[in-house]
């Protein structure tokens, strides 16, 4: 009796172990507590910069990723659009210098059209995503054009003005890097990455005064833009009413200045007499 | 001989207790659970709706099914106490079952712009994961969802705002009664099951969803009755029907209205009242206007909001 005791244990912990080799694959989460809907009980996230990584932000574009396997392996796949303006973290290379501090891909394959392109290696909610190079403003953090007439400048100074303005409502990535103290204008031009009209502008310098780095202005600005891009043939991305209701509701819901507030009402006027 | 069969019965109990299995919420209606044919191939045995929970073991397999082409991935399943497949992308574990009270909007990442073109409808059977704050708006709390999507035939995992849905299981239970309600065609029988999930300890906005729904089956009713208000802004309509038919006018709001008119597809009309209540008809859910001549603002009658058109962009140059 005693043997087949011992022997059926040892078959039960087999079979236990068998099963386990071979995990299913089903989606898994923690459990999650009971509740009805009633709006916000989880804890704010702070903002925390991952250890090898640089602050970034999509100023156009999407992400994409690095296939690993089969036929296209060694290519770059299309994923998703980013919204302009969300916070990325750009890798840094074990061998970081000044001159490559973060990490690069250079002349990797599209699989949508075979192109060539340079890829910036960047994680977004914590998923390991690649970015063409002109969709990103690397050690930057988001802001918002405000001013009607903003032009760039060459130089951090007001003699090196430019011919080139960056529209009002632009989202832009403005450079974290450090100014030139022994610059009496420094502070008060700032380095900017933008994406207008299918170019990348960069190395250029905007006025302080002619953008807004607050939270709000630029989440309405991002909710503006999704409610009025439209495709090739003149119809909404986002034309779900659901969805676009969501959308204004949201925006209704900041502490907006006027600039930003008025594009939000244009839009709300024209779902008014849709 | 005797002395192995016992063991071998023992041996099939102790493994099936040993094999522990999580809970788990299979999220396409119509989808199959599945046994395994002597020559290994799936066959469906099992049909079932959207929400059924079940128990999943961790054990999964790939194997051919019958009527399909290529082999899929299999997870064993217990349900009603035996043990089948279902296939794996079908279902979700850790997640907790809930209704979506409202329409509610998707979203990639908890971000309130980065909202997809769709949308989940109310009434909808869906897995709830995590809560998360939005990293750009700390007052605005987003939560997991995953559901079953027909466009790319497995579940989808996304966010939603953390508002529009109930994870009680009497609002669960009245909305699978709703949703049978709307399959039976004997109005008697609809209304038999609408009351009992009265009887269920829902919450309010449910409550008023299956009164809403009851109210429908009433179709002679004149909603008057349930209010009238004054059409707030401008009440220019247009007739606007699929076919280019004629709408009914009716002396009162409802089918039971006797009809003292009707109005040609595409003719401008004002209206001055609204019933505080909807019905449905043609699959429409639509409140009643009182319409009056566009030109000599002669009263003209009832006439069901389905087939009026308040859009400017309707109406003729």
């Amino acid at each position: 009796m005693k043997r087949i005791l011992v022997c059926i244990t040892a078959a039960a912990v087999m079979l236990s172990g068998c099963s386990k080799s071979n995990e299913q694959p089903v989606a898994q989460t923690a459990p999650v507590q009971a509740s009805v809907s009633t709006g916000s009980t989880a804890k704010a996230p702070a903002p925390v910069v991952k250890k090898g990584t640089i602050p970034s932000v999509m100023i156009a574009g999407g992400y994409w990723t690095l296939l690993s396997e089969g036929e296209n392996a060694g290519k770059m796949k299309w994923v998703d659009y980013a919204v302009p303006g969300t916070v990325v973290y750009a890798f840094t290379p074990s061998n970081a210098s000044s001159e490559t501090p973060y990490e690069v891909m250079k002349g990797v394959v599209r699989m949508t059209d075979g192109q060539k392109r340079d890829f910036v290696h960047i994680t977004s909610e914590d998923k390991d995503y690649w970015a063409q190079d002109y969709s990103i403003g690397v050690n930057c953090v988001p802001g918002l054009v405000t001013g009607q007439k903003s032009y760039l400048y060459k130089k951090p100074n007001p003699a090196d003005i430019s011919d080139k303005l960056l529209p009002a409502g632009t989202i832009i990535g403005v450079s974290e890097e450090a100014v030139d103290d022994s610059n009496p204008f420094a502070s008060q031009y700032r380095k900017v990455y933008a994406y207008v009209e299918n170019k990348l502008i960069e190395g250029l310098y905007l006025s302080t005064g002619d953008f807004s780095t607050t939270q709000s202005d630029l989440l309405g600005m991002q909710l503006y833009t999704k409610l009025t891009e439209k495709n090739k043939e003149g119809k909404y991305l986002i034309s779900d009413e659901v969805a676009r209701r969501e959308l204004i509701a949201t925006a209704n819901s900041l502490n907006l200045s006027s600039f930003i507030s008025e594009k939000i009402s244009s839009v709300m006027y024209e779902e008014g007499g849709r | 001989m005797k002395k192995s069969l016992v063991l071998t019965v023992l041996l099939a109990v102790l493994s099936s207790a040993f094999a522990q299995t999580v809970p788990g919420i299979f999220l396409q209606e119509g989808g199959w659970l599945w046994t395994q044919k002597d020559d290994g191939v799936m066959a469906a045995k099992v049909k079932l709706s959207e929400g059924t929970e079940l128990d999943v073991y961790p054990e999964s397999k790939d194997s051919a099914y019958e009527g399909g082409k290529s082999a899929l991935n299999f997870v064993k399943v217990k349900y009603e106490s035996k043990d089948y497949w279902a296939i794996s992308n079908r279902l979700i574990t850790g997640k907790k079952l809930a209704v979506l009270t409202d329409d509610v909007a998707v979203y990639n990442t908890p971000h309130p712009a980065d909202v997809r073109n769709t949308h989940l409808d109310k009434g909808s059977l869906v897995a709830i994961g995590k809560k998360q704050i939005s990293p750009v708006l700390h007052s605005l709390s987003f939560v997991e969802v995953t559901y079953y999507s027909t466009a790319i035939y497995g579940i989808r995992t996304v966010y939603m705002k953390d508002a529009g849905y109930s994870d009680l299981s009497d609002d669960i239970m009245a909305f699978r009664i709703l949703s049978r309600a709307n399959e039976l065609t004997v109005v008697d029988q609809k209304k038999t099951i609408l009351q009992s999930a009265l009887k269920l300890n829902v919450t309010p906005e449910v409550r008023e969803l299956i009164q809403e729904e009851i109210d429908d089956l009433d179709i002679e009713f004149d909603l008057r009755e349930g209010g009238i208000e004054g059409f707030a802004g401008d009440g220019t309509c247009i007739v606007k029907t699929q076919d280019g038919s004629k709408i009914n006018l009716r002396d009162f709001p409802g089918l039971g209205g006797n009809v003292i008119g009707q109005l040609e597809d595409g003719t401008m009309v004002i209206a001055y009242q609204v019933t505080s209540r909807k019905q449905r008809i043609d699959g429409i859910r639509e409140y009643w206007y009182e319409l009056y001549d566009k030109n000599t603002s002669d009263y003209l009658g009832w006439a069901f909001g389905g087939y009026l058109s308040f859009e400017y962009e309707d109406f003729p140059e």
